[in-house]
């Protein structure tokens, strides 16, 4: 079982604003702090025209982290892949790759806020198609030498090249990220891993699971993918500071993702559901009670269910409502410590 | 005179441990910046990525970066840049490129169309980068854009490009010449083919450009004596040798004065030059920090003192470097 730090973005609410650079040299601490524990990648989160900044330009930032690690994979999880230009997305996730000495790790989703299409110009129904046709025409920009000639529904390019190629050939390993069973439908059908989302709990993520290998080709099953998930976390020895990270959790999901964000709809952007109000409310407290807040020992039984279901990579969470760097490395610490090693077989 | 290093290639991989290893020597030597470009190979918008790793590798030197701008939405690289900026803390000087006629034609644009969106690129990025929420509409873009399908958001009306970069208004730099008022000013930068005589012109102060940086891209070769010098030129592949600087010391303190007369004020050198070895890249970069540099840092300095500075460290300057002493 392999565990890492993420999905990492800002998470700093309307109650604890934080300069961005700042949290940005945060990130660096966290990365840092990550390698020296021995956890095995971290991963950044896309979200755009939001107050708590996320993280906007993934690749970018990956550029910076490559600069600060040696040993740590970099990833990103997840993504946003409708919203990007694939060419410009191929040179840039080859640069990175290069830049980190082949530690990048690809996670790619779907995205769900209309915002942040509609700023792009882009049509939030379209997101599945153009997902499709981008993931086409990156395997084919990272695998030709030769110039290719695209016109697709969605993309036309002339003769493009794309230089440098990725240093891990043909590219890093790639993950779909999502909470529906299309997203790992899709990621069977190009024969890549699988990050599902933090909200959901052991038994639809168990259902997931069963979809995607199902979908899975044998040649597709051969090769060596993650089959992970991704959880809000937080680890404590006392029930007080426990009780503080579920709060904390609670306000992140509270205002950003259920009274800031659109969410609820299907893959081709329709609406789900009358009683918004209502889903909200269930939203937030499925949210935090997806999330695996305990002690060592409450953690550890809790991640050997995941074990067990067949996953073999957790991204742990520790940063949503701008916790105090000391905090989120007092709990990273006592993770890699106490928990870590009940995993290692 | 500043001086500043470059422009780099943000996808020649196998020079990234000299970019490196210039960076570093650029900011210890007191360099003002350094330029990173995607080169006529690609459209990607790589500079912002090798760009923010110099920045985690430096304190000091700005992060000069030259996307090709006009090609994709413009949001791409407002948003990069503010990354880039906060991650370097407020170093960034962003220097975008028109697309060439083979970088449009990829996307499949006529030149005209390519070079139409650059400039309406250039009118949304500052406002992007503004405190204050924005909408654009203009001849390729909206944004908002309000497409349809995306019902939800029909009524929002403007965007906010967060996180905003750390400086309050980015610096931009432009080698185009602006044909059309901006939203902020630029800093006008001459190319690395433009012939001496034409520096005056090219940078003359324009409605919306500052004149008190008068930006001039140079390849340059120094080397310890003429004749090495002269040997290094016929290595070089690529350069204009008409706007070439290239000799030993005292000539290329000389053709730098002419450059200065002629009214340029902040030298960009490209000193990797394709060609040359990794060793005689850095060998030229030493001598240009070293012993070119000073002599024209020290503006303020009374001539006599100036010149006696000179003399004195000049020799040992050389023989440190003849010894291939590390630094």
């Amino acid at each position: 079982m392999k565990f890492s730090v993420g999905y990492w973005t800002m998470g700093q609410t309307r109650l604890r604003p934080r300069h961005h650079a700042l949290l940005y040299e945060e990130l660096v601490r966290d990365c840092v702090t990550a390698e020296d524990l021995g956890y095995d990648a971290i991963w950044l989160a896309e979200h755009h025209f939001w107050y708590d900044g996320h993280s906007n330009a993934l690749l970018t930032i990956l550029g910076a982290m490559a600069a600060e690690t040696d040993k740590l994979k970099i990833g990103t999880s997840m993504l946003l892949l409708p919203i990007h230009d694939p060419l410009r997305l191929a040179e840039n996730i080859a640069c990175v790759d290069h830049l980190s000495g082949g530690r990048l790790r690809l996670g790619f989703g779907l995205g769900y806020r209309e915002e942040e299409f509609d700023a792009y110009g882009i049509s939030m129904r379209q997101r599945a198609s153009r997902t499709d046709e981008t993931l086409e025409l990156l395997l084919k920009l990272w695998r030709s030498d030769e110039p290719i000639d695209h016109e697709g529904r969605h993309f036309t390019y002339r003769g493009p090249v794309c230089r440098p190629k990725p240093l891990q050939s043909p590219h890093p390993a790639i993950a779909m990220g999502g909470f529906v069973p299309a997203t790992v439908e899709r990621a069977a059908r190009f024969g890549f891993g699988i990050y599902l989302g933090p909200v959901m709990n052991g038994e639809q993520a168990a259902g997931l699971l069963d979809i995607y290998r199902a979908n899975l080709s044998d040649e597709h099953a051969q090769k060596p993918r993650d089959v992970g998930i991704l959880r809000d976390f937080w680890v404590a020895e006392t029930e007080a500071e426990l009780e503080e990270g579920r709060q904390r959790l609670r306000n992140y999901y509270g205002e950003t993702v259920a009274l800031g964000w659109r969410l609820f709809r299907d893959e081709a952007g329709t609406p789900i559901g009358p009683d918004r109000g209502r889903l909200l409310r269930a939203y937030v407290d499925a949210s935090v009670g997806a999330g695996i807040i305990g002690t060592p020992e409450q953690v550890t039984r809790e991640l050997k269910q995941f074990e067990q279901l067949g996953f073999d990579h957790i991204q742990l969470r520790f940063r949503f409502d701008s916790q105090p760097a000391e905090k989120i490395h007092k709990a990273m610490r006592l993770f890699a410590e106490e928990v870590m090693p009940a995993f290692q077989s | 005179m500043k001086f500043s290093l470059g422009p780099y290639l943000s996808g020649a991989t196998d020079l990234y441990p000299t970019l490196r290893q210039h960076a570093a020597l650029a900011e210890e030597e007191g360099f003002d910046s350094i330029w990173i470009e995607p080169g006529n190979q690609s459209c990607g918008a790589s500079p912002f990525v090798v760009g923010a790793w110099v920045a985690r590798q430096t304190k000091a030197l700005r992060i000069a970066v030259r996307p090709v701008v006009g090609l994709v939405h413009p949001l791409y690289a407002a948003e990069d840049a503010a990354a880039l900026d906060l991650i370097s803390n407020g170093r960034l000087l962003f220097a975008p490129l028109a697309p060439s006629p083979t970088q449009a034609a990829v996307y499949a644009l006529d030149p005209n169309q390519a070079r139409a969106a650059f400039w309406e690129s250039l009118e949304v990025l500052p406002r992007a980068w503004s405190p204050e929420p924005f909408q654009h509409s203009g001849e390729r873009w909206r944004i908002p854009a309000h497409v349809g399908g995306n019902r939800e958001v029909a009524a929002v009306a403007e965007v906010s490009v967060t996180p905003k970069p750390a400086q309050t208004i980015v610096p931009i730099w432009l080698e185009e010449i602006a044909d059309q008022s901006l939203p902020a000013p630029v800093v006008q930068v001459a190319g690395r083919s433009t012939p001496v005589e034409e520096i005056a012109e090219r940078l003359r102060p324009r409605d919306g450009c500052v004149p008190t940086v008068r930006a001039l891209l140079r390849d340059v070769v120094v080397a310890e004596t003429e004749q090495e010098a002269a040997n290094l030129s016929r290595l070089l592949e690529g350069s204009d040798r008409r706007c070439l600087i290239c000799g030993d010391v005292e000539q290329v303190v000389a053709q730098l004065q002419g450059l200065r007369d002629a009214g340029a004020n902040y030298l960009v050198c490209r000193i990797a030059l394709s060609g040359l070895s990794p060793e005689e890249s850095l060998n030229s970069l030493r001598l240009l920090a070293r012993a070119v540099a000073p002599r024209f840092r020290m503006a303020s300095f009374p001539g006599e003192i100036r010149v006696h500075t000179i003399e004195e460290t000049q020799s040992p300057v050389i023989g440190y470097l003849r010894e291939g002493a590390a630094i």
